[in-house]
């Protein structure tokens, strides 16, 4: 096999135990409950048996990636506009991917673990999926090695961007500089993300750059007078590891045992997440269109927001 | 796999969770009062209309009823509240003033109020479905 580089993510590891423990200092001082010790536990452990799960899948993505690499485009070698651009490519592939994730039930399986906390820190960013290799989620990496940028050059720019997703997982930041928030993902744009308030629902999809949300419309700020709720719509209300890792899943195979019909069946696998055949059930959707029905007159989008905004200037200060 | 590291990773794991729990973290956040139950059940349920409600004497529990004749119950999981809407009737066993509400989810498990007595007569009815005294 050709040679790998370095994993930046198994480098980045140390740091973010430090920065999960600087960030609960912190919290100890303004808000003990953004720590719930069970909470983080949990999330620990779903990171820990992400990484598990994806050592003993990694290799099949790899040699994957190499087979298929043969089929490839162009020949892009180690030249320094590749770097930008695949950068640019794999960020935009992880949007696709993470707005399919909220979008198809099969890939929200996989992904609602990681929205599963009703917390918001450093340590709800480690809670990751074990079923993502089973939900085929890296197949919306693999256009980028067709056009014939290099595997290993994709897989060290994936790392990154899991990387810089870390921080961005926190309360303890209000806001970063407009011109910050304008381009890159941040503490508040993601904190919208994770939030299940109707307005911030499937909203702000972004990896490292918010640009491919304002982009394709899935754009929110976050406003000062609606604070985040955070979790899923129907929460847990369990810590059992087990559970979390796998409800959505369990959820999945009842459904399709319950219902009658091909036509059903894959409405259950594939339709937005909380689709019924019956539409007994909620989805963001319905979700949003009763809130817009009970809002009318208040701002419903960025482009509705008030003259003067809420968004402050430079704000690195911990809220 | 490198089992030391997994291992290392492990303890890590609980060392970070252990300080938290030792930090105090968390804490035991209770519903204040009606209002508040209120808020909370309309945060948690999309489009719900609260009318009514009684709180757990603890304030670790709620009861919420809906314009529409929905309940949601609310309990607290951890530093959080999780809640429940019940459309069909739950399993309800009421001892004195206190209530017990089987939510059918063994992983959400099963919820008991301390109400007082006539609450608790109230909302065993309400529960199961029947008119309100």
């Amino acid at each position: 096999m050709p040679e790998m580089l370095p994993d930046p993510v198994q480098y980045a590891v140390p740091a973010f135990i430090v920065l999960i423990l600087v960030e609960m200092l912190i919290a100890r001082r303004v808000d003990r409950a953004r720590y719930e010790p069970r909470d983080t536990l949990t999330s620990l452990l779903l990171g820990t048996g992400s990484t598990v799960a994806g050592a003993l899948t990694g290799s099949a993505v790899i040699a994957l990636s190499f087979w298929l690499a043969q089929f490839r485009l162009f020949d892009i070698g180690y030249v320094w506009w590749a770097w930008i651009v695949v950068f640019l490519l794999d960020d935009l592939a992880y949007y696709v991917f993470h707005r399919m994730a909220h979008r198809v039930r099969w890939f929200w399986a996989s992904h609602v673990i990681h929205h599963s906390s009703q917390h918001y820190n450093l340590s709800t960013a480690l809670r990751q999926t074990w079923t993502g290799f089973f939900s085929l989620s890296f197949a919306f990496s693999l256009p980028i090695i067709l056009i014939g940028f290099p595997v290993p050059m994709l897989i060290f720019a994936s790392g990154v961007n899991l990387i810089y997703q870390f921080w961005i997982h926190t309360e303890a930041i209000g806001r970063m500089p407009r011109w910050f928030e304008a381009v890159m993902n941040t503490p508040s744009h993601h904190r919208v993300h994770h939030a299940t308030n109707p307005r911030y629902l499937d909203r702000n999809y972004a990896g490292m750059l918010i640009i491919w949300d304002r982009m394709f419309g899935t754009y929110e700020p976050e406003r000062d007078d609606e604070r985040p709720r955070y979790g899923i719509i129907k929460n847990l209300g369990s810590f059992n590891l087990l559970w979390a890792a796998f409800h959505e899943w369990i959820g999945i195979a009842k459904d399709l045992a319950g219902v009658p019909g091909w036509r059903n069946k894959l409405g259950y696998l594939f339709a937005p997440p909380g689709w019924s055949q019956d539409g007994t059930r909620d989805t963001s959707d319905t979700i949003k269109a009763r809130w817009l029905e009970g809002n009318r007159d208040a701002p419903q989008s960025a482009e509705q927001e008030p003259a003067g905004g809420v968004e402050a200037e430079a704000s690195t200060s911990a809220v | 796999m490198n089992w030391l590291v997994l291992a290392g990773s492990l303890a890590a794991v609980f060392t970070v969770a252990g300080i938290a729990w030792l930090g105090g973290m968390g804490g035991a956040p209770g519903i204040e009062n009606t209002d508040h139950a209120m808020r909370l059940a309309r945060d948690a349920h999309s489009g719900f209309a609260p009318s009514e409600a009684a709180v757990d004497s603890t304030g670790r529990a709620a009861l919420v009823q809906g314009k529409s004749g929905e309940i949601v119950l609310l309990r607290a999981h951890g530093a959080r509240f999780a809640a429940r809407v019940f459309k069909a009737h739950p399993g309800v066993r009421r001892e004195g003033g206190r209530l017990s509400i089987a939510t059918g989810e063994r992983m959400f498990g099963d919820a008991v109020l301390e109400l007082g007595d006539d609450d608790a007569a109230l909302w065993a009815r309400r529960l199961q479905g029947a008119a309100d005294a």
